[in-house]
């Protein structure tokens, strides 16, 4: 790394830091003027006992695990089918005009809507979140796949049919290439709603993971693991952003993917 | 080695009477272009000029074969076409380089359809690389290069394909004025080695008449050639000054054009 580009770095991990000092500060202030009471609203050092307490007992780490596969298996299916189903309607007029009232019906449909019926076709088990998540990975990986190659600029396929390009090499090289930052943007919003969806499916019907430990902690009205419980969350998604962001960068590199 | 080709018998350009319209929103037909007859002779430089909507444009498109005629025909060596075809290369004014491969990788990817294996192919692409002065550049991505950079991997690319007519859509259009002489100097030095058919849309007129050997008029919307200068009968005239009569014919087009304008309002 050069000196720039490390110097850089170092202010950005020094401005986290800064964010993050001021929430807890902010956070810590409210708790001890006790402007909620402690049961509504937990201190600081209230979820970092509730952590410590939930580390110990090997939850957090079985529940990060167990939600974290249930988002991975979900989002692999949800933008496989996503980008094959996107390149096919985005290329291919008939489908195009075949899949889009159905395919538009469904995006505003929201994966919460979609428990019962998962659950009544999969029963309790993993399939029943697999198939939420993938639902809602597949509508945004599907939508901005099927943007990307729609909308490939006119003047490459331009160039393409004047160079004498064969379709095949004109859909690898040109094509999806095109596509990619679409696709990318789509892959990345997509890891995210898997977050989402996760807690939507785990919330129903579930015996463990992020979004079942939350739904026993409302029982037992323990707000300090809500609190770790929604932490985790948070830095599970944020750790997914990064991760997507970075991969995007490198393969999209001409695209400045913030 | 040298890029585009050598068949200076090739490349004959004949547009037959050709016509574009085309059906706007509302249902009615709108002609873009005006039945236009033009000749191309190989190896000939022949600039197209006139107002924005004159239809310059659309031409250059029918040739290029981007844009069927709606009546007349475009023939190639004397045979009739509707299609793009890697005879008839074609330089945009944006460049129209793909950005994720490399100045090497974008003359690489002309170079597809010869018959070249991947090291063959490697030698040409730095062939045509150090031909047009980029050899350095040879692994710079697109967005890394200047517009006049751009605009030479452009050509290169395009003359990789060994093309037989070479359309240039405005190419200096979106270059500062310095940067555009010297891109003057580069095509010509370009087109010296490789005479290919040229035609070159331009909104500039003392381009046009610095590079090519005849100078089209085209009236305004819906347009069609109204007036052709051969730019050697004022150049080759005797014992007058060269630059007087470069003047006179720079003075004729502006005129021209200017008339065209005011019949226009």
């Amino acid at each position: 790394m050069s000196g720039s580009s490390l110097r850089t770095e170092s202010l950005r991990l020094f401005r986290v830091f800064i964010s993050i000092g001021a929430v807890l500060i902010i956070w810590s202030v409210i708790s001890l003027v006790k402007v909620f009471p402690e049961a509504l609203f937990p201190s600081p050092w209230s979820v970092a006992k509730a952590f410590a307490e939930l580390y110990r007992a090997g939850i957090l780490s079985k529940d990060f695990a167990v939600s974290l596969s249930r988002a991975v298996v979900g989002f692999v299916v949800g933008a496989g089918l996503g980008i094959v189903i996107g390149v096919i309607t985005g290329r291919v007029y008939f489908f195009r005009t075949l899949m889009h009232p159905f395919l538009s019906i469904m995006r505003p449909i929201p994966a919460i809507a979609l428990a019962p019926v998962a659950i009544v076709w999969f029963g309790i088990g993993e399939e029943s979140k697999y198939f939420i998540i993938s639902y809602t990975v597949f509508l945004s990986v599907w939508f901005n796949t099927h943007i990307g190659i729609e909308f490939v600029p006119s003047i490459y396929l331009k160039v393409s049919k004047i160079l004498g390009v064969s379709k095949t090499r004109e859909f690898f090289t040109v094509i999806l290439p095109a596509a990619a930052p679409h696709i990318s943007t789509g892959l990345r919003l997509g890891a995210s709603l898997s977050l989402l969806s996760l807690v939507a499916a785990e919330l129903t019907g579930a015996s463990s993971g992020i979004g079942y430990r939350l739904q026993e902690a409302r029982q037992y009205i323990r707000t300090d693991w809500m609190f770790a419980q929604l932490i985790e969350l948070g830095v599970l998604g944020a750790l997914v952003d990064t991760i997507f962001s970075r991969i995007a960068k490198r393969v999209v590199h001409w695209e400045q993917v913030s | 080695m040298t890029i585009g080709a050598d068949i200076t018998t090739a490349g004959h350009v004949q547009i037959d009477n050709v016509s574009v319209s085309f059906l706007k929103s509302d249902g009615e037909l709108a002609s873009a272009l005006l039945p236009t007859s033009l000749d191309l002779p190989p190896g000939s430089f022949t600039a197209l000029i006139g107002p924005s909507g004159s239809g310059k444009s659309t031409l250059l498109n029918a040739i290029a074969g981007f844009i069927a005629p709606s009546s007349g025909q475009i023939k190639l060596d004397g045979r009739a076409y509707t299609e793009p075809s890697s005879d008839i290369g074609v330089v945009f004014q944006q460049y129209a380089l793909f950005p994720w491969f490399t100045a090497r990788g974008n003359i690489e990817f002309a170079l597809g359809r010869l018959s070249l294996n991947r090291h063959q192919t490697r030698e040409k692409a730095l062939a045509i690389l150090n031909e047009i002065g980029l050899k350095n550049h040879a692994e710079t991505y697109p967005e890394q290069l200047s517009g006049g950079m751009k605009q030479r991997v452009a050509i290169g690319r395009t003359l990789a394909c060994e093309p037989k007519v070479l359309l240039l859509d405005e190419p200096f259009g979106a270059l500062d004025a310095q940067t555009r002489l010297g891109m003057h100097a580069f095509l010509e030095k370009i087109l010296d080695a490789h005479p290919l058919t040229t035609l070159l849309v331009t909104h500039d007129v003392d381009e046009a008449i610095n590079l090519a050997d005849s100078v089209c008029v085209m009236s305004h919307s819906p347009g069609r050639i109204v007036k052709k200068y051969n730019v050697s009968d004022y150049t080759d005239y005797g014992f007058n000054s060269p630059d007087a009569t470069i003047k006179q014919l720079r003075a004729e087009i502006l005129e021209h054009l200017k008339l065209d304008l005011e019949s226009q309002t």
